[in-house]
């Protein structure tokens, strides 16, 4: 059966806990693919954030 | 967005009364449905097979009347039918909005050309058993026997 990476799962919840603050109950308990949108939707705002801070250096 | 489908098992959970349960729903598993079963004490590590049933028995909310699904009644299905649920897991979760269009189209046309078959029959005789890889089953799953637990390939996230 297909089943998610454990390894990748683990970074996938530990990015989100550090950037988000949410307890670790509320992360566990999203779904595979709201948890992949929210991965990807926080990292393009790190992604605009650093390119901001480049422009301004 | 959907988060429970309903599933038509290609033979059927049968009990000890010779009830014939084919119709279920299932979730969409979260993080937790994967991590938990890991710690269970009977269950020696990601390659486990039982794994499998742990995370189905989760995930699968209804089977015909039964509203609670424990791994017994999974462990008890038809080969057929395990595996047409690991493969349901696998596209409901990890496969595009086409491959859940084209499942779920798969299924409706399949069931509209078995004839009418009620959810309760004492009809059958066969005992279900996990182990039936000896008996032709009416309807392979699409897919096929999935024997292993495979990871989801990641595309560099």
């Amino acid at each position: 059966m297909k089943h998610y990476p454990i390894d990748v799962l683990w970074q996938e919840v530990i990015y989100l806990a550090y950037h988000l603050h949410w307890d670790l109950d509320d992360l566990l308990d999203l779904e595979h693919q709201d948890r992949v949108r929210l991965v990807q939707g926080v990292a393009a705002l790190n992604a605009r954030a650093w390119e901001e801070v480049r422009q301004l250096s | 967005m959907r988060t429970r489908y309903e599933f038509v098992l290609p033979r059927g959970y049968i009990d000890d009364q010779g009830v014939v349960r084919r119709r279920g729903v299932m979730r969409l598993a979260t993080a937790r449905d994967e991590l938990e079963p890991l710690r269970d004490p009977t269950i020696s590590g990601p390659d486990d097979p039982r794994l499998t049933i742990l995370v189905l028995a989760r995930v699968v909310e209804r089977l015909g009347d039964l509203e609670l699904v424990t791994p017994n009644e999974i462990q008890d299905l038809f080969a057929v039918d395990l595996a047409y649920l690991q493969d349901f897991y696998g596209v409901i979760n990890f496969g595009s909005e086409e491959d859940i269009e084209a499942l779920l189209a798969a299924q409706e046309r399949a069931e509209s050309q078995t004839s009418p078959r009620p959810e309760t029959t004492a009809s059958e005789t066969t005992p279900p058993t996990a182990a039936a890889g000896s008996e032709s089953p009416p309807r392979p799953p699409a897919g096929g026997r999935r024997a292993a637990i495979e990871e989801v390939p990641q595309n560099g996230r």
